[in-house]
């Protein structure tokens, strides 16, 4: 094997205005910024603008060697500029350098300080990859030109395979990009990033997520966030999500939106669903009906055990629990429940009614949420039946609702969420 | 539960977002300011009242735009300064207002060990415990509780009202020069004026009131109650400042008392108009200085860090930020020792610094307008074309105002006195 292959790696900081020689040993321009293809895990890189407002890129092919104090073309200048900039290039400089990025892996956004590069040149065949980022302090040292300082400092890199644009951006119009990366994410972990982003950003995410994981993530964010969202979004996309959360959350953004913009939504919705959300925002903030969903299965006794199951199954992708199902009668009263693990252990042929436990442990609808919290302790419950007056069932809660009541989204030594304390204030007539 | 907001749900939403603003301009009148003021009463009477109302927009537009900018991009300033210019120019910028802030620091105390020298209090007793104090409120109370501190703070200065009514001034004399410019140009009152605007509009509020709007995570959807936050904070923060020099002017311009600093002030205002007043005015000085003393630190440190990446926030633990806990326990440690050192080049340093913010002034003013009426960047929220004009005016001339100060102070030989 005779071939040559050679692999130089730099910072982008260093490589900025750095000479370019032609295969005469003139200098013929200076190296302004880098187009990078971003459609695979690592950007690839196009081409060097030299100009600046050219549209003609050097095409890295006819790069033949990247040494230490110049790039060194094959060719004449004018050969080697042989690509024109696409509008889904994206210049590292302009887009990236002192930008935010995703971090998938820390789950937070970071900063770019400076970009690690690396060019492999095998005969022909030449590569310009985007290998990390630096978001240590030393990619700031290198910046400012300290370099004393900076050799003492390890850099702080994160790998390209790791990160995901905020926005994709083109050089004239900037087009929602499918967020590869997030996808992998938790709905949690995507919540927090989005808590983090201004508005424009934030929409292109949530739009860049499928109606779902929208509301997965929705669901995680905090109420300024989820408000923030749902209000910035058409009427129309804005019913899907809400259609898709648990309703007491939709009620909960619902009120905090003024009245014209909900109403609007709310005439979006499936009726049925906008009629339990409309249900659940009637209360207090403190009663125990604004925290229950009203995605539940309910049965009426009359089933098998097998039956029950089946029904179970059909509906396990709707309902906020599968563990528990309700029995009613012919007037929504409730008669009793049953646990999934009673019904794998009963023969299939049951009644439920027979299986049923009939003493049910439950909480009024008016109730304050600090005895659903009481309650949730003493019985060790994961969910709770509500009832009215008349012992219709009208919903479930589920422990993690009190848990958040439990854990405010932020704490006192944090800051805090407007909403919040707004609530508080007005819970506790002042302080 | 009723959708529309009511009245009173508007103003339970306005107490809640209050605070930024309010904080920011009062910050404003810490010694320094206080010391201004009570100079320009004394050697300048009532002639320069006029200048508060100018001084109050222009405040007002200038901070409307950074609380603007942080509600809508939920970014700080420095961050988008970085994003739009770059690390070079960042790193000046910030560097620049290190050093200033550090300046200001070291005279927020120099204000503390003056105000309790009043009270015959040794600045070796006051200034150690004021330090600890200013650290441990900041360092270890929580935001919320910080909050509520300043917002006490921000009550405290009224004091300088009643101050102000026992030195008996003639209230009609003074009304016509609120509202009547006059100008002279005189050398001394001209070097007067430009110490009055100069010391009240600094880079570094820009960059804090920014933050402080992120931090508490308003977005545009608050935003017309944070715009009354800045502006019942600018107003209330001029009409002390009005105060402060109507009861000078009415004691010790009217009897020619020559005084230097605040704390003469206080002390000349005893034989004209009474113990009490002089203690109100020794009260103000001691808790503008030690409120500024916890605010500026912080927030220094806090901006520096974000520039640079640095984990920065009280919500952070000491582990988790340790840079921005050393830089600004160094600060207030640093600042409280340079004023116990026996012969600590303090004017230097506080010239040096005003020097400072003079130069770094209108980059920063100017990097905001470009950054406000970006349309990628701010969307709908970019200026107005009325907006505009006032707010370039307001740059130019603050500009001119500071780059005159710059120049008078470097070189005083330029105004003959």
């Amino acid at each position: 094997m005779s071939f040559t292959s050679a692999i130089t790696e730099f910072y982008l900081s260093q490589e900025l205005n750095k000479p370019i020689i032609d295969y005469e040993n003139k200098k013929v321009a200076h190296l302004r910024d880098i187009a990078v293809c971003w459609d695979k895990k690592v950007p690839i890189g196009r081409g060097i603008k030299f100009l600046k407002d050219s549209n003609k890129l050097i095409n890295i092919n006819h790069i033949k060697e990247w040494t230490k104090d110049a790039i060194v073309l094959a060719t004449s200048l004018e050969k080697a500029a042989d690509i024109v900039a696409r509008d889904e290039d994206i210049y590292i400089v302009k887009w990236f350098l002192d930008k935010q990025l995703i971090d998938l892996k820390g789950k937070k956004l970071v900063r770019v300080n400076d970009i690690k590069i690396s060019f492999y040149s095998k005969d022909l065949e030449k590569k310009l990859i985007l290998l990390a980022i630096d978001v240590g302090f030393s990619g700031i040292l290198r910046r400012l030109g300290i370099k004393f300082l900076e050799s003492k400092i390890q850099p702080q890199l994160i790998s390209w395979n790791y990160l995901a644009p905020i926005k994709k951006r083109t050089s004239n119009l900037q087009l929602a990009t499918e967020f590869e990366g997030l996808k992998d994410l938790h709905p949690a972990d995507i919540a927090d990033i989005i808590e983090e982003l201004s508005q424009p950003d934030r929409e292109k995410i949530i739009e860049s997520l499928d109606i779902e994981s929208a509301a997965e993530v929705l669901a995680e964010a905090d109420i300024e966030t989820q408000v923030n969202v749902i209000d910035s979004l058409d009427a129309e996309r804005a019913a899907d999500i809400l259609e898709e959360m648990p309703s007491d959350d939709a009620a909960d953004i619902l009120s905090e939106l003024d009245e014209e913009k909900s109403q609007e939504i709310l005439e979006h919705m499936d009726p049925e669903e906008a009629n339990e959300v409309i249900e659940l925002m009637n209360y207090e903030d403190e009663d125990v009906g604004s925290l229950m969903t009203k995605d539940y299965i309910t049965l009426t006794g009359d089933e098998t055990s097998e039956e029950a199951l089946n029904k179970i199954k059909k509906m396990a992708e709707e309902v906020e629990t599968i563990y528990v199902s309700y029995v009613v009668d012919s007037e929504e009263k409730l008669i009793g429940v049953v646990s999934l693990r009673e019904l794998l252990i009963a023969k299939p042929d049951e009644k439920i009614k027979d299986i049923m436990q009939k003493n049910v442990i439950s909480l009024n609808h008016f109730d304050h949420h600090d005895k659903a919290l009481e309650m949730f302790a003493k019985y060790n419950l994961f969910t709770m039946p509500v009832i009215d007056n008349e012992n219709r069932l009208l919903g479930i809660i589920t422990v993690d609702d009190v848990l958040r009541l439990l854990m405010p989204d932020r704490s006192d030594t944090d800051t805090f969420s407007r909403f919040d304390s707004l609530k508080k204030f007005l819970r506790e007539g002042g302080e | 539960m009723e959708n529309k907001l009511s009245l009173f749900r508007r103003i339970l939403l306005f107490l809640t977002i209050m605070g930024p603003g309010i904080i920011t301009a009062n910050v404003d009148n810490d010694a320094g300011g206080i010391t201004t003021y009570s100079v320009t009463g004394a050697t300048t009477g009532y002639k320069l009242l006029w200048v508060l109302i100018p001084m109050t927009i222009a405040l007002i537009v200038v901070q409307e735009m950074a609380a603007r900018m942080g509600a809508v991009t939920r970014k700080g300033l420095a961050d988008l300064i970085r994003e739009n210019f770059g690390v070079k120019m960042t790193f000046l910028i910030l560097l620049g207002i290190l050093v200033a802030d550090f300046g200001n620091t070291i005279s927020e105390f120099a204000g503390i060990a003056a105000s309790m020298e009043i009270f015959n209090i040794t600045k070796y007793i006051s200034v150690p415990i004021c330090a600890l104090f200013v650290w441990w409120t900041v360092l270890k109370g929580s935001y919320k509780f910080v909050e509520r501190i300043f917002l006490f703070a921000c009550l405290v200065y009224l004091c300088y009202i009643p101050s102000a009514f026992m030195a008996n001034p003639p209230w009609g004399e003074v009304a016509k020069n609120i509202v009547i410019p006059h100008i002279e140009f005189s050398p001394s009152f001209l070097s007067v004026l430009i110490g009055f605007i100069g010391t009240t509009i600094t880079p570094w509020m820009q960059f804090y009131i920014q933050s402080s709007t992120v931090e508490k995570g308003l977005t545009e959807k608050e935003y017309k109650y944070l715009r009354l936050d800045v502006i019942t904070g600018n107003i209330m923060t001029n009409v002390i400042a009005l105060f402060i020099v109507v009861s000078c002017a009415a004691t010790l311009f009217v009897h020619n008392v020559n005084i230097s600093d605040a704390k003469d002030a206080a002390l000349a205002l005893k034989p004209f108009a009474g113990n009490l007043a002089s203690t109100l005015f020794a009260i103000g000085l001691f808790n503008a200085s030690i409120f500024s003393a916890c605010i500026l630190p912080l927030a220094t440190a806090y901006y520096v860090c974000e520039a640079l990446g640095f984990n920065a926030g009280l919500d952070f633990t000491w582990k988790e930020a340790p840079v921005f806990y050393s830089l600004t326990t160094f600060l207030i440690m640093v600042g409280a020792i340079a004023i116990l050192m026996p012969n600590a080049p303090l004017v230097p340093i506080m010239f040096w610094s005003q020097v400072i913010n003079g130069v770094i002034l209108p980059f920063v003013l100017l990097y905001m307008l470009k950054i406000i009426n970006n349309k990628d960047i701010m969307g709908e929220y970019t200026n107005s074309k009325t907006f505009n004009i006032i707010a370039w005016l307001t740059t130019i001339i603050l500009i001119i105002l500071t780059l005159l100060m710059v120049i008078t102070s470097i070189f005083p030989n330029l105004l003959p006195s």
